[in-house]
């Protein structure tokens, strides 16, 4: 019997690096019964999109029918399909029986990768960032602690976020067995350890696979943080188009440039935060422990580390030119490039127009003069041609 | 996409649709709202009792509007993008009404585009849409050769969508794109288009923070009409006075949504 794996999620939880892993190693997967139905890496985002009716920045245009194209490929397959976006954990009740449905016969098991609230709570706050938001951290985690959850964004939060819900929403109709909880390990542990899970998870030999993905989503410091969003407001509205930002911003600033600083301060949640997060988890873990599901790690891990005493709170600027300066160093090198290229296909264009003003006669004359300066023969040639012509 | 259980929005909205029903039939068009999943984001489905706020509204019905245009029979485009040629006339409402135009004609060529944002990327940039600059157009033709008529309305292959329908109609078309394939998207906007039309003529102001940009421009263009000697018929002052009309509200548009949705269907059944 054939079987499809639904990693839903949760973002921030290592599923771009599997996403590029499981594509980049799509066809030798295939020889081991193993499908992952892309044929780019974004596959799953757009067949998410068209299941979840979900409008995104334009490209939507490109998902139409994708859902259903991804269902037939999984729906052919005799062995197991793996299917894997986050956004997917923010699936209603009635998208998610759609999809269940539109796999036939396969048997579905649900895979959901957790990582504890501390570390989701900064690290969606920066996604936010990433993504052309302005908002200081202060007001993200007000609005995402409110138990109202009336706005749009704590609605995101905790539709991608809350472990039992969104387990409860693809697993219930599935026998605990078929739902698998993958939680992420704290910081310190080995290298590794949770492309090992998945990797169990998903029947494949850990150890067989080049783990050194290029696709990361790598993360930022406080000061970081605050000067992308500092950078949004003054770009946003218009200054800068969505294309623009994301090659620019988020992924010359924010992805290749300030990541990469790992001296600075690290985001985090205040105290108060901290200890509201704990106890939320708690109630998670103790939910949790009665369901029955394959836990792959261990409940405990969901649980938030000892109370950092070091919090560095983003919204009060920090006084790190280093930031700036980085920044725009790097934005000069990048300036300089694209002059450089540009000069460079200004050259090509105008020996193009050339060459096309001189015809093909032309053409011809000026490669037998160019020719003439290396060749002996043709030199003579070219200097009796020229005497008869009185030149 | 149908809900397990009908949400406080699907029960709003089937309640607020039946209100304006009058008589009997309800039941396909309250089965399909309490069928239907709100589209995109917002909030997360809310229990049945929940108050609702009316954007919820709006986004669930415009799912439903989606997808009345997706059912509807198809009919020719009347859509166009405008003429690039120059003309000895040139007809030019204030210059907030040449705008709204601009917007609407986008909107029902498949943008998703909201007003706000489409003045503000107009302001960003500094740039008036070609059909817009009216003394860019009478330019083309020369001052001697060209006639502007000032308060006319302007000609324009697009519907002549009010403000409310044409904010509905930028909801629908990403619904549109993600339903439909591309060969089909003209002829199924269209669809959403027609069932759009017709409804008291409402005009939305520019926003707030982009009125002195666009009188700015307006000034600039009739005194280049006036310094260039063009033949101008009307009076300057109202192309630069721009539309005096109340922001859209959100109960406004779910008024129109409600309207459409039931005359639509209403159709369909008779």
């Amino acid at each position: 019997m054939s079987r499809v794996l639904v990693h839903v999620g949760a973002p921030k939880t290592g599923t771009t690096f599997i996403q590029d892993l499981l594509f980049q190693h799509r066809e030798s997967l295939a020889g081991k019964g193993i499908l992952y139905p892309a044929d780019r890496f974004d596959a799953h985002f757009l067949a998410a999109l068209d299941l979840m009716e979900l409008p995104w920045g334009g490209l939507e245009k490109q998902a139409s029918g994708a859902w259903d194209a991804l269902a037939a490929r999984v729906r052919e397959w005799q062995g197991t399909s793996i299917v894997s976006h986050e956004i997917l954990a923010r699936a209603t009740r009635g998208q998610v029986r759609r999809a269940v449905e539109s796999f036939g016969d396969a048997e579905v098991h649900i895979v959901f990768s957790a990582r504890d609230l501390v570390r989701q709570l900064p690290a969606e706050w920066q996604e936010n960032v990433k993504h052309r938001r302005t908002l200081t951290y202060s007001t993200f985690l007000k609005q995402v602690m409110d138990p109202a959850r009336n706005t749009e964004l704590a609605s995101w939060f905790w539709g991608v976020q809350e472990v039992p819900d969104i387990l409860a929403r693809w697993g219930d109709e599935l026998e605990p067995s078929q739902v698998h909880l993958v939680t992420v390990p704290p910081p310190g542990a080995a290298r590794g350890l949770l492309w090992e899970r998945f990797a169990s998870v998903f029947g494949l030999d850990a150890s067989a696979y080049e783990t050194d993905s290029e696709r990361v989503n790598p993360s930022m410091g406080a000061p970081e943080t605050d000067y992308i969003r500092r950078v949004n407001q003054r770009v946003n509205d218009g200054v800068l188009a969505n294309e623009h930002y994301r090659e620019f911003v988020r992924e010359l600033l924010a992805h290749r440039t300030l990541s990469q600083r790992t001296g600075s301060p690290r985001l985090s949640v205040p105290p108060d935060v901290w200890e509201w997060a704990t106890e939320l988890s708690q109630r998670w873990v103790g939910e949790l422990s009665t369901k029955g599901y394959d836990v792959v790690g261990s409940l405990e891990e969901l649980l938030p580390e000892s109370q950092p005493d070091d919090f560095v709170d983003p919204d009060v600027p920090l006084h790190d030119d280093e930031v700036g300066i980085e920044a725009t160093v790097t934005l000069l090198e990048e300036a300089a490039r694209l002059r450089r290229e540009n000069d460079r296909l200004e050259a090509e264009l105008a020996a193009a127009r050339e060459a096309e003003a001189l015809g093909t006669v032309g053409r011809f004359k000026r490669r037998v003069v160019r020719t003439s300066d290396t060749n002996v023969l043709l030199r003579g040639a070219l200097k009796g041609y020229r005497r008869a012509r009185g030149r | 996409m149908t809900a397990q259980v009908p949400g406080a929005a699907q029960v709003e909205l089937a309640r607020r649709l039946q209100e304006r029903w009058d008589g009997p039939g309800f039941g396909v068009l309250e089965h399909r709202v309490l069928a239907r999943e709100s589209p995109g984001r917002g909030l997360a489905p809310l229990p049945d009792g929940a108050d609702v706020p009316i954007e919820e509204l709006v986004r669930l019905g415009s799912g439903l509007l989606a997808d009345l245009a997706v059912e509807a029979t198809p009919v020719p485009s009347q859509a166009g993008r405008p003429s690039r040629r120059a003309s000895r006339l040139v007809l030019a409402p204030s210059l907030d009404r040449l705008l709204l135009d601009a917007w609407s004609a986008r909107v029902q060529l498949g943008s998703g585009v909201r007003w706000r944002r489409f003045v503000q990327l107009r302001q960003v940039r500094d740039e008036l849409p070609l059909r817009a600059d009216v003394l860019a157009r009478a330019a083309r033709v020369g001052p001697r050769r060209v006639k502007v008529y000032v308060g006319a309305a302007a000609d324009s292959k697009a519907a002549p969508l009010n403000g409310e329908s044409l904010d509905l109609l930028r909801r629908v078309n990403p619904l549109l794109d993600l339903h439909v394939p591309e060969r089909q998207r003209e002829s199924t906007r269209a669809n959403a288009v027609r069932l759009l039309s017709g409804g008291p003529e409402r005009l939305l102001p520019v926003p707030i923070r982009n009125r002195d940009w666009v009188r700015g421009h307006a000034r600039r263009i009739a005194e280049g009409l006036t310094a260039g000697g063009y033949s101008v018929v009307g009076d300057l002052d109202e192309f630069v006075a721009g539309v005096d009309a109340p922001p859209l509200r959100p109960e406004d548009v779910l008024d129109r949504l409600l309207e459409v949705v039931v005359r639509t269907v209403r159709e369909e059944q008779s």
